[in-house]
């Protein structure tokens, strides 16, 4: 059963404590959701992860399967099978996504084109997407929606066995909310991963419902719970658990 | 295709219809570099194949008015000077792709916009191994003149690229278009340099450039990475997609055929 554990983690950028003894253990088959105001460190977590270099590590550790991965390069802990959907996916002009997707997979030893290509069309299409999608440049003039689709599209190719999903709501509207919601769904029931969402709205929770809601604020968990908590949250905002702490 | 194969300085093959009427002029008393004229005589399209060393070159091009001409412009290229200039007669358009691979190389490019109406789309992708100076200057002598124009280099290992770029806009030849673009990624900004100009004496003109030079951007390699994709696989994605930006369909493949990169 794969499991990546978040040890105490403290992370700096340009000398600002952004992380402080952050904790938290994803295991395969678990849901988790992180909520928290806006500049509290979700998307910095979910870089760190990924081994971002911009950021600097204090202290702590993050373990993948029981071994420390944070001497390893982002593309090796990719390829172990951790995914981050980004909360902002960048352009890459002149890069498709055909051509990302084959050079991400080719090495793989099962890999054959004509399958690639038909597993491709198929997530494309329940995506809602454009099938013109996967020869455009990545992301370039997407819309916000189409971005986010892109990423899950990504998700499905790379099949991986943490995944991470940075506001993969943001910018949906009320249906691609729904397809995206219900496509993660799918994945999960077929693979069973570790998925940890990190949003600021109960809507998307009602798609991907968490076994575990955390609250993060100003660098450390503050309160955990379970999918009530994110109900709690929308309703009376985060003020309650600031004057708790 | 209308095929020209240049081997030094001088036509190895040519294989043209009447559309395009090719000239070579060899060096003489006169003239102390081979020339070669090529005049678009009608629409038409034209492949120059080029593996130059070690030597001189001069090329005039011309378009005749109301003529479409394109060119797609490959070339191997080590220590080699060469000299072309381009002559746009009325409402004539040229479409002109140049990519160039290899070492030392001087070359001073002269485009005159000369009649009103004439409009060119200019695009150089270099890949440079060597010391590689482009000066190209584009003279607008007439009114509603379009020039775009795009100076693209990637610097290998000790490559170094000199990008001069230079738009002349003479008082009244009014409304003038120009877009000017020069990028350069290179590991060793040292090594590089661009020089973007734009020496325009009329109000009614419309001019854009922008310059950029540096390594691939560190959130573009990112991204990547978190795909499982290796750092130096990501680098060769982005600069392959650098080296194809601006270039249609039909002629990548030609450019693939022709120019050594690790195309995939
Ligand atoms: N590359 C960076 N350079 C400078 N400051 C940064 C950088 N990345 C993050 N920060 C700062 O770190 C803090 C945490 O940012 P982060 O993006 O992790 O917040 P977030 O919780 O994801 O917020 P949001 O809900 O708005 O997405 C913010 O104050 C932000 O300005
Ligand atoms: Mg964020």
């Amino acid at each position: 059963m794969h499991k990546l554990e978040i040890k105490d983690l403290c992370v700096d950028i340009d000398e600002k404590q952004i992380l402080k003894n952050f904790n938290l253990t994803l295991k395969e088959g678990e849901i988790h959701a992180i909520m928290g105001p806006n500049g509290t460190g979700k998307s910095t977590l979910s870089k760190v992860i990924m081994g971002d270099s911009e950021y600097t590590i204090k202290s702590g550790d993050i373990l993948y399967d029981d071994e420390s991965i944070m001497s390893l390069p982002t593309d090796e802990r990719a390829r172990k099978g951790i995914f981050l959907g980004m909360q902002m996916p960048i352009e890459l002009e002149g890069v498709t996504n055909a051509d990302l997707l084959k050079t991400a997979l080719h090495d793989k030893d099962d890999f054959k084109l004509m399958s690639f290509i038909k597993e491709l069309n198929k997530h494309v299409e329940d995506l809602s997407m454009d099938k013109e999608m996967i020869h455009r440049s990545v992301n370039l003039g997407f819309s916000g929606g189409e971005r986010k689709k892109n990423e899950i599209l990504q998700m499905y190719m790379l099949k991986p066995n943490i995944i991470i999903l940075d506001e993969i709501d943001s910018g949906l509207d009320v249906d691609s909310l729904r397809i995206v919601g219900e496509n993660v769904m799918n994945y999960y029931k077929e693979r069973k991963p570790a998925i940890l969402v990190i949003t600021h709205y109960q809507r998307l929770l009602n798609y991907i419902k968490p076994d575990f809601v955390h609250i993060l604020y100003d660098g450390s968990i503050i309160k955990s719970g379970d999918a009530s908590l994110g109900l709690e949250i929308e309703e009376n905002g985060y003020d309650p658990l600031k004057e708790v702490e | 295709m209308n095929t020209i194969i240049i081997e030094d300085d001088f036509i190895k093959n040519c294989s043209c219809q009447k559309n395009i009427e090719i000239n070579e002029t060899l060096k003489n008393e006169l003239f102390s570099v081979n020339t070669i004229e090529i005049h678009f005589k009608e629409n038409g399209k034209l492949c120059i194949k080029g593996n130059q060393k070690e030597t001189k070159l001069k090329i005039i091009y011309s378009v005749d008015p109301n003529v479409k001409a394109e060119i797609i412009d490959m070339r191997k290229l080590s220590g080699v000077k060469i000299a072309e200039e381009y002559h746009l007669k009325e409402k004539s358009e040229l479409h002109i792709i140049k990519f160039y691979e290899g070492f030392d190389l001087k070359k001073q490019d002269t485009i005159y916009m000369e009649e009103k109406g004439a409009k060119i789309f200019y695009v150089l992708k270099s890949l440079a191994s060597g010391k590689q100076r482009y000066n190209t200057m584009i003279y607008h002598r007439n009114i509603d003149t379009s020039c775009e124009i795009y100076h693209h280099g990637v610097s290998r290992e000790k490559g170094c690229i000199s990008f001069d770029v230079t738009n002349i806009i003479e008082k009244g030849m009014k409304n003038t278009y120009v877009e000017q673009q020069n990028r350069i990624i290179t590991s060793n900004m040292k090594l590089c340099k661009i020089n973007p100009n734009l020496i325009v004496d009329e109000q009614d003109v419309i001019a854009n450039h922008s310059a950029h030079l540096g390594d691939v951007d560190n959130n573009e390699l990112f991204y990547l990475m978190t795909r499982g994709i290796n750092k130096e696989d990501a680098r060769n994605l982005l600069i392959r997609g650098f080296l194809l930006d601006k270039i249609k369909e039909e002629d990548i493949s030609e450019i693939k055929d022709f120019i050594s990169f690790d195309w995939r």
